[in-house]
């Protein structure tokens, strides 16, 4: 068993905001609640999935609704206390440990502060493996399970209570309740055994969150910085990340009918007078360099502001800005035939079928 | 032709420019002269050039009224945070500006609609009024979306304080970050007296020349607004004489989009960018002293001149938002053109006249934003349309009117819950 | 003074004369017009087209006072067009002059246009015509910068450019990497100069060298070629670093690990990333060749040495790898005969091919690879302790799977994409139980066999899930002897790491995999390559199924 102390806090955030590949919010304001949390010498122990009691109930928590909207509230982790109790309650059974539905964005400082103030376990491990807009792109629809039931305390504490059977309708019937509590929620949810959570969890998300981390407080040169951060998500059941750009932003253009967003790139350094051009939603889905097809969802497609030398999201990302943009396999669970069902380019609205970062770049991986 | 005047008022000059039109036909500086002097200075000017106070169209000022933050005495304010459970304690301000004494009374709303919020406020009243405080600044999470909290929480204040207070509301920023919407807070709250006193002495001076002529401010956006926009949020004046530089050089030069080398210390290059004939902001904040500020300010890059294998040109291809090259006009003299190439240098003196002529040259600005619930393009229609209403409305109420009239809407959906909420912002733009 | 643009110009002379001003382009459109009103004039007068017409005046209205929106109020008084060239049709200026009728709803002034205003229309036409022409210019200067600095920045010649007075102007990325300015440019040897003029009158020179090799062709390769080792553990760490510290000199190393470790990978590595990364990397398994040939395939034999030899002779491996880099495998089976020859070469540099007595000198980094355990073998009197000694400069010990468990998850996941793009699968993913199963299971083929075992299950499933019953039937039967067997925790012995496993499918396994592959000697060939190993290795154990 590992244990999260202050020192984890920092790569955790950094970490974060890579893995949300361009959404996922950026969690300045719980990075304060966390730092405040943690500076009474304060320990979390973080289970490896081997290590769940079979037989004891584990559940997950963290913020649903608009994480962009993060910036503008301060949280205390209590609010999801108050979901817990209520979930723990309509179960009738004690919470073991707690673990992330998405080891991405604010979902990894806010269910760590949760675990902290609960004093539970957090689970080394999630059910995304990065930033997905709706809850049935998690693993647990992906293995014909429920979120069930779903309980979310709002920013006044007040706590509600779905028990939807079908992952489709409890997004729609929360994302109606949420916009009437300012677009933001802290739930409680998926209560569920250590045995069957084995089979629907992503292993190693959350180390893999501070690994990559750690990359960006450790290095002070660009290559240095992604030389380590392709050794560490090449040891990692992701696989390498590959640069796919390096450029500066000229303009962010919306497409307003479909609610997406055109990100524009011109070359730089190697890249001089080529182009990239990455399309969001709330993350970042496909990417075409020179008009051709360069990455897409789920893989990540994730930005580095190479001034800064820190992973950046697309709130944060503004013309003139000079990003490095990396490809970063999605967790292999995600590239298979039923997976892509759920979280292909399809479900975003993009015609085209699936093409993975490693038959893109195939001589680059193998 | 109606007749115009630019003040350009520093810590210890004032410059005078007359102008007709968009044309600088006259002008006269005085150092070390503060705004006392100022009634003699424009009384000697306006006879000088034959000038009549009912000539004058308008005043306007290029004024940075940051310059007084250094001398701000020490206060005390009282400050409401509503929505938000955990009381925050770190003010970054007091970090950013060791000189600036500032006495801050908490108060944390978790709701507004309680019967216990009453009684708080009550308290909170009467605890600020024994210490002698008049301020209150009120900071909102979720502002933009849920002004009403806000605005409840403000006419209790108004019933309960009988008037006796200055309220400070968060929700005009129109800016989504609680920590942002903070610092502008504190630092327009602690300009507010003095600037309050500046101003008041400058209207008398202009009451006694019998100069009735509206005032307009030059904010660092380049962009005007009249004495209660500024009064409402001084720090926009902020970098308002840089802004004024850029878009009389892009005025000059014709030069719409161009990069302009304004200025050269210790060997760091200072660029700026103009960006449609106004300056480039710095998005997605600019940075005051290290405090966190929404993008309404000049963008900056600072070169370093005699850093190795540090480029001019590729600084500028990095900063460079086109597809193409774009000149760059320089006030430098010693910028030489192979640094640039292949970017066109285009060397220009940067003078009082360019200063005056971006300021005739900027627009008036109104910006106001609504939240709506409903996406339906019959939803987002009708929100457009109270928002012209409420602008309208607006500048009728100040007596503004403004030519060749713009409205910009932009419709910012929130992520991830954009089946739902989307706020528009109204942007009206118009020559005074 | 303000820069006035062809469009302010023309705004402003309209305001000045109170009248209206259309620019007609080459081909004709309207380009601009001045006013506010909503006109909609977007064609071209038929009279315009006439290229000799110098002014056209009221006569020849073609323009009715509807198309010119015009109420009844007022009038057109005059209209004159104002060709900017002789030579093409339709490109000038039409001036509208409107007036307002008087009160009683006469039109006040009379038609006829003075010479003078004539005359002032007529300069006003041509300034107009400057400015755009200044406005193209500067167009096409720009154009020419750009594609100036575009092209020379593409070559690997430096290049300076100066004007008429000897400023600069410009100078490319290969001066700029090269370290060349204007100061040390005197310094360079082969600068060449080429001056331009108009006529005779200096425009300016460019001062350029030859091409830089070192610029073409340059790509760092280090990342790519450091891309394809996956391991967690710290040993795999330090293997990395030795790596990238012996890989610049060209010191013999030693690779030393369980057969299926995968070290002929390792040894391609140090070679690309040594300075020799560009010539040959040529490899050899000892063990592989029978003894007799071995000398003639390292070192090459002069024609007709030897009954079967070719008749022209042939180049020994060494040769072949000159200036790169040799890797010999399996040095362990080398014979001791063998060994004294390689320990000759190793001390003196040169190749005797066999039946010659030339001497060939011979530029080669040696990396050789054993699984064999060389100290008892030197005990044994197996292999010579003085060629050890020479070899053993830098041992590198490739870990085993056995000991890397956290590394297996890493593996499998790495090459289940592989088998599934090369085989053209829809991706496939291992389910908990089955990933705990390779996970529990003791690898002793080490990654070869775990390649092996991927694409096994890969090639056999048509699922999403590859599940515990889709591996191969001994790891099935295996896994309960395993799961006890990782209790022990102890290392083995150092000799009971010897593999005593590989990864030989069952007869059951090979038919089913016969009848995918088919039953042709093609067929078996793709089989043999399939499984990794050589046909004839095949044909034995099909042997022994029947």
């Amino acid at each position: 068993m590992k244990y999260i102390d202050q020192s984890w806090i920092k790569p955790l955030y950094l970490g974060s905001i890579f893995l949300g590949a361009g959404g996922g919010g950026k969690p300045d304001n719980i990075l304060l609640l966390c730092q405040k949390i943690f500076s009474k010498v304060l320990t979390v122990p973080l289970l490896d999935i081997e290590e769940l009691a079979e037989d004891k109930v584990y559940a997950a928590t963290g913020l649903v609704g608009s994480p962009e909207v993060v910036d503008d509230f301060f949280c205390t982790g209590q609010e999801s206390l108050e979901a817990l109790n209520r979930l723990s309650k309509s179960i009738n059974s004690p919470l073991a440990g707690l673990f992330t539905l998405e080891c991405a964005g604010v979902n990894i400082l806010y269910p760590l502060c949760v675990a902290g103030l609960a004093k539970l376990p957090l689970i080394n491990g999630d059910c995304i493996g990065r930033a997905f807009p709706e809850l049935q792109m998690t693993t647990f629809h992906l293995n014909n399970q429920a979120l069930r039931p779903f309980v979310f305390s709002n920013t006044e504490k007040k706590v509600y209570e779905f028990d939807d059977k079908d992952n489709f309708m409890l997004e729609l019937n929360i994302r109606h309740i949420l916009s009437q509590v300012d677009n933001i929620g802290f739930f409680a949810t998926c209560p569920t055994k250590g045995k069957e959570l084995q089979k629907i969890l992503i292993p190693h998300t959350f180390t893999l969150a501070y690994e990559i981390g750690r990359v960006f407080t450790t290095y002070t040169s660009y290559e240095d910085m992604l030389y380590n951060l392709i050794k560490t998500t090449r040891n990692s059941i992701y696989g390498a990340c590959i640069e796919l750009f390096i450029g500066t932003v000229q303009q962010i253009e919306n497409i307003e009918h479909k609610h997406w967003q055109a990100i524009y790139l011109k070359g730089i350094k190697d890249y001089q007078e080529e182009t990239l051009q990455i399309l969001t939603q709330n993350e970042n889905l496909i990417a075409y360099k020179n008009n051709k097809l360069a990455a897409m969802v789920p893989d990540l497609i994730s930005m580095i502001d190479i001034d800064t030398l820190k992973p950046i999201n697309n709130n944060t990302i503004s013309p003139g800005m000079n990003i490095a943009v990396l490809g970063t396999p999605a967790p292999l669970v995600w590239k298979t035939k039923d997976a892509l069902n759920i979280v292909g380019p399809q479900c975003f609205g993009y015609k085209s079928p699936y093409k993975s970062l490693e038959e893109l770049y195939f001589n680059y991986y193998y | 032709m109606k007749k115009r005047l630019v003040l350009i008022i520093k810590e210890k000059t004032i410059d005078l420019l007359l102008g007709m039109g968009k044309i600088v036909i006259a002008s006269r500086r005085e150092n070390y002269c503060t705004i006392r002097d100022l009634k003699d200075m424009l009384q000697n000017f306006m006879r000088f050039n034959n000038i009549k106070p009912q000539e004058l169209e308008n005043l306007l000022f290029i004024m940075d009224f940051t310059y007084l933050l250094p001398d701000i005495p020490p206060s005390s304010l009282g400050y409401i945070q509503i929505g938000s459970s955990t009381p925050h304690e770190q003010f970054k301000i007091e970090k950013s500006f060791a000189n600036i004494d500032l006495n801050i009374y908490n108060l944390y709303l978790l709701s507004t609609d309680s019967r216990e919020t009453q009684a708080k406020l009550a308290n909170f009243i009467a605890y600020l009024s024994d210490k002698g405080i008049d301020k209150i600044a009120i900071n909102n999470a979720f502002a933009n979306f849920n002004e009403e909290r806000e605005k409840s929480v403000i006419s209790a204040l108004y019933k309960m304080g009988k008037g006796k207070f200055k309220i400070f509301p968060s929700h005009i920023y129109n800016v989504s970050n609680y920590l942002v919407r903070e610092n502008m807070l504190f630092l327009n709250l602690l300009l507010y007296n003095e600037i309050k006193k500046v101003m008041t002495s400058i209207l008398e001076i202009l009451q006694e020349l019998t100069i009735n002529s509206p005032l307009f401010f030059l904010q660092g956006n380049g962009t005007l607004t009249n004495l209660e926009g500024i009064l409402a949020s001084p720090i926009n004046s902020w970098q308002s004489l840089l802004a004024s530089s850029l878009i009389g050089a892009s005025l000059i030069t014709g030069e719409k989009d161009c990069f302009v080398l304004t200025e050269q210390k210790n060997n760091f290059l200072q660029i700026n960018m103009v960006q449609k004939g106004t300056p480039r902001c710095s998005t997605p904040f600019a940075y005051l002293h290290g405090l966190t500020m929404p993008p309404y300010y000049p963008w900056r890059k600072e070169f370093e001149l005699a850093a190795k294998n540090n480029d001019l040109k590729n600084v500028l291809e990095q900063n460079n938002l086109y597809s193409g090259q774009i000149p760059v006009i320089s006030f430098l003299d010693s910028v030489k053109d192979y640094w640039l190439f292949p970017y066109e240098l285009m060397p220009l003196e940067n003078n009082l006249a360019i200063m005056a002529a971006g300021a005739f040259q900027a627009q008036y600005q109104l910006e106001i934003t609504s939240t709506t619930q409903d996406m339906s393009p019959d939803a987002l229609n009708k929100t457009k349309k109270i928002l012209k209403q409420k602008s309208d409305t607006l500048l009728t109420q100040h007596n503004i009117q403004l030519g060749n009239i713009t409205y910009d809407y932009c419709i910012i959906p929130v992520k991830y819950n954009l089946q739902n909420v989307s706020t528009v912002r109204l942007r009206v733009n118009g020559e005074i | 003074m303000r820069k006035i643009s062809s469009q302010d110009f023309l705004n402003t002379v309209a305001q000045g004369l109170n009248c209206r001003i259309y620019s007609y382009s080459k081909k004709g459109f309207l380009l601009r017009a001045t006013g506010t009103s909503q006109y909609n004039l977007d064609f071209l007068p038929a009279f315009i087209n006439d290229a000799k017409t110098k002014f056209l005046l009221n006569q020849h209205i073609t323009i009715n006072s509807e198309e010119l929106s015009l109420d009844n109020k007022h009038f057109l008084l005059h209209e004159v067009f104002v060709p900017l060239t002789e030579l093409e049709k339709g490109f000038g200026l039409l001036w509208l002059f409107i007036k307002e009728k008087d009160q009683q709803g006469k039109k006040t002034e009379s038609h006829i246009l003075s010479e003078d205003k004539l005359r002032l229309l007529q300069t006003l036409s041509h300034i107009y015509k400057v400015l755009i022409t200044t406005e193209d210019m500067r167009e096409e200067i720009s154009l020419y910068r750009q594609l100036l600095n575009f092209t020379s920045n593409m070559l690997a010649n430096s290049l300076i450019l100066y004007d008429k007075k000897e400023n600069i102007l410009f100078y490319n990325n290969a001066a700029k990497k090269m370290g060349i300015t204007k100061n040390n440019f005197k310094k360079v040897l082969d600068v060449n100069t080429k001056d331009f003029y108009q006529g005779n009158k200096l425009l300016g020179k460019i001062k350029y060298t030859s091409a830089h090799k070192e610029l073409l062709g340059h790509y760092n390769n280090t990342i790519k070629n450091f891309n394809k080792i996956i391991g967690k553990d710290p040993q795999t760490d330090k293997i990395v670093t030795i790596i990238k510290q012996v890989a610049a000199t060209d010191t013999t190393v030693l690779l030393r690990g369980e057969s299926g470790t995968g070290k002929e990978e390792y040894a391609k590595l140090i070679h690309n990333l040594s300075p020799r990364q560009n010539e040959p990397f040529v490899a050899l398994n000892c063990a592989a060749i029978p003894e007799n040939l071995l000398e003639s395939e390292l070192f090459g034999y002069e024609g007709g040495s030897f009954t079967g030899a070719k008749k022209e002779g042939n180049i020994g491996k060494f040769q072949l790898a000159h200036n790169g880099t040799i890797f010999l495998d399996e040095i362990g089976d080398m014979p001791l005969t063998l060994q004294v020859k390689l320990l000759r070469f190793l001390q003196e540099r040169y190749v005797e091919p066999v039946g010659s007595n030339k001497k060939i000198p011979i530029d080669v980094r040696i990396i050789c690879a054993t699984h064999q355990n060389l100290e008892e073998q030197i005990q044994l009197g197996e292999f010579r302790e003085d060629l050890f000694y020479r070899i053993n400069v830098i041992p590198i010990t490739i870990p085993s799977l056995h000991y890397r468990k956290d590394d297996i998850e890493l593996l499998i996941t790495y090459y289940v994409k592989k088998f599934c793009l090369l085989q053209k699968k829809d991706f496939m993913t291992f389910s908990y139980e089955s990933m705990n199963t390779l996970k529990n299971y003791n690898w002793p083929g080490n990654v070869r066999e775990l390649m092996n075992v991927v694409e096994y299950c890969v090639t056999m499933t048509n699922k999403s899930v590859i599940s515990n019953n889709d591996l191969p039937t001994y790891m099935q039967s295996e896994r309960k002897f395993n799961q006890i067997n990782t209790e022990i925790t102890s290392p083995p012995h150092i000799k009971q790491m010897k593999p005593n496993k590989t990864g030989k499918p069952s007869p059951q396994e090979l038919l089913i995999l016969l009848d995918k592959f088919g039953r042709g000697t093609e067929d078996k060939k793709k089989l043999a390559q399939h499984l990794n190993i050589s046909l004839a290795t095949l044909y034995r154990w099909l042997a022994k199924i029947n």
